[in-house]
């Protein structure tokens, strides 16, 4: 399903000639195969029961970074949401000291934006759109920028392929959550009665 | 029909060109096992020939004789001899006729089809005639590209197809070749390619066309995906204190294995890197734990708790600790099976 027909992005030696903005173009991997195979789901759901485990007690938050913690050590550290995701959870408890001490950690606004990202995300998204539209793309492109995590300021190719990757792991995050809740609520129907009603 | 017999210089005059048809007729009618093909299309061509000019055809002939004889002709230009203007469907006529350009304007355009296919052979036959190649892909490109002249072209064409360190983009029809549209036209595809995955990947994304409606598809998609996350996280925080642990790998197995279908082995094979010790150690647990928990009623359990037994004795306790810290997790005092099990036990 990797379609990359035109010549232009798959040779390696295009990355000597590309222009200004464009990293290296390898062709862009199929995530929903590398994020639908019964291995990764076993993965990920062992380590979502180590990490709900962990949790002390039934805390929503808790759970949903307990879950979103081990979906992205399930990515491996590969993708830029995955790092983005460890090391806001890595670093919480820092940032919480931190800004208890005196609120010195701001992580909302970075005011000094790197001009060459911006321009590249400006660029890229002139590119994709015609005439007037080039602004709604553009304003989209940003607003999926601040779903995905860690990838407020990218430029639109990079930021589609994690988008892409993310919706992927999201998907196989809710089907096993979903499982798994499914298994719970089932055994803890067959376990909670007593020994006379038989379970499931 | 390229035959040795003919003088190598043929004097500007008709009757030469019988004394060079009649040998060529009767040297192809000898050489009919080529295909009949091959003989009717060298008689046509050369009946072709009579209808042109005569200087021209001499012309035409005079360095035809020179390369080597045994220049096979494809029978495929037989057909097309058939029409008016019938020399063309001789490739090697083509070359020369390009290479003289004398006809170069009107023969890439009528036989279109026919000469791509035979050039690269018969150029190719010609050993050393590498002018006649560049023309050749330039009366081919011609067709496929516009807006390059004849003269450019095998520059350009070369400077596209040769040149390894750079992006190979091929200049399509009614674009502009210049590097910055090129380029330009490099990321857009790159963009676009992006874009084709998403839409595959997000249902109901495919009937839409637009990217900023697709963009809008793929957003809600994303925050219906994080809304589920947060509500299945609700619901298992509402289930989690009440059900012991232990007993969830097998469930998770099960499913897993329902779902995907793979086999426990594989998957600890898999994940042998990042194996916590908790989860096989839970195994035990778990063999210990469901005749309390379970009253033995469920047949898949203890199905896979053998395959876990199993798994379990034969696993080496090598595990990376590198999840610990991030799950809050002690598991230094590991070795023994008297923690994970007395841990296990407290927390029930």
């Amino acid at each position: 399903m990797i379609s990359s027909p035109s010549p232009s992005p798959s040779p390696s030696p295009s990355s000597s000639r590309t222009p200004k903005g464009g990293s290296a173009t390898p062709p862009p991997r199929n995530q929903a195969s590398k994020w639908r195979s019964g291995a990764v789901r076993g993965v990920y759901g062992r380590r979502l029961l180590d990490a709900l485990r962990a949790t002390g007690g039934g805390q929503p938050r808790a759970v949903k970074a307990a879950a979103d913690s081990a979906l992205a050590l399930t990515a491996r550290g590969q993708t830029r949401w995955s790092r983005a995701i460890l090391l806001a959870g890595a670093a919480c408890s820092r940032r919480r000291v931190l800004v208890k001490a005196g609120g010195k950690v701001r992580r909302r606004r970075r005011p000094p934006l790197p001009v060459q990202a911006r321009d590249n995300a400006a660029a890229a998204a002139l590119l994709k759109g015609k005439g007037k539209e080039k602004d709604k793309v553009q304003e989209r492109l940003r607003v999926l920028g601040r779903l995905v995590p860690g990838c407020r300021k990218l430029p639109a190719p990079a930021l589609l392929e994690e988008a892409a990757d993310y919706v992927a792991a999201l998907q196989m995050q809710v089907s096993a959550m979903r499982a798994l809740t499914d298994a719970l609520a089932a055994a803890q129907l067959s376990s909670s009665p007593a020994d006379a009603e038989a379970g499931r | 029909m390229r035959h040795a017999s003919p003088p190598q210089e043929l004097p500007a005059a008709g009757g030469e060109i019988q004394a060079a048809l009649a040998p060529a007729t009767s040297s192809s009618a000898r050489a009919g096992a080529r295909g009949g093909g091959g003989g009717g299309g060298g008689g046509g061509s050369f009946t072709a020939l009579l209808g042109l000019p005569t200087s021209q055809a001499i012309e035409l002939l005079l360095p035809r004789t020179a390369p080597p004889p045994a220049l096979a002709l494809a029978p495929a230009p037989a057909p097309a001899a058939a029409p008016a203007p019938a020399f063309p469907s001789d490739p090697h006529l083509v070359d020369r006729a390009a290479r003289f350009s004398t006809f170069a304007p009107p023969s890439p355009s009528s036989p279109s089809p026919a000469p791509p296919p035979p050039p690269p052979p018969a150029a190719a036959a010609n050993a050393g005639k590498r002018k006649a190649d560049t023309v050749d892909r330039a009366s081919k490109g011609k067709a496929a590209k516009k807006g390059k002249t004849a003269e450019e072209k095998p520059a350009g064409g070369d400077g596209d197809d040769e040149k390894p360190a750079y992006v190979h983009v091929r200049a399509r029809r009614g674009q502009a070749t210049d590097s910055h549209s090129l380029a330009e036209r490099a990321r857009r595809e790159k963009i676009n390619a992006r874009m084709e995955l998403l839409k595959e990947l997000v249902p109901g994304c495919s009937k839409v066309s637009g990217t900023a409606l697709v963009l809008d598809e793929i957003i809600n998609h994303v925050q219906s995906l994080q809304r589920q996350v947060e509500y299945l996280s609700m619901r298992l925080a509402a289930v989690n204190p009440r059900v012991d642990f232990g007993g969830l790998d097998s469930f998770l197995t099960t499913e897993c294995g329902r779902i995907a279908g793979f086999n426990c082995k594989n998957g600890i094979d898999l994940e042998q890197v990042t194996w916590p010790e908790m989860g096989v150690h839970g195994a035990r647990q778990l063999m210990q734990l469901q005749q309390q928990f379970w009253h033995g009623d469920l047949a898949h359990p203890h199905q896979v708790a053998s395959q876990w037994e199993k798994r379990g004795d034969g696993h080496p306790p090598v595990f990376s600790n590198s999840n610990p810290s991030l799950f809050g997790y002690d598991l230094t005092s590991s070795g023994t099976q008297q923690t994970p099990a007395t841990k296990l036990k407290t927390e029930l």
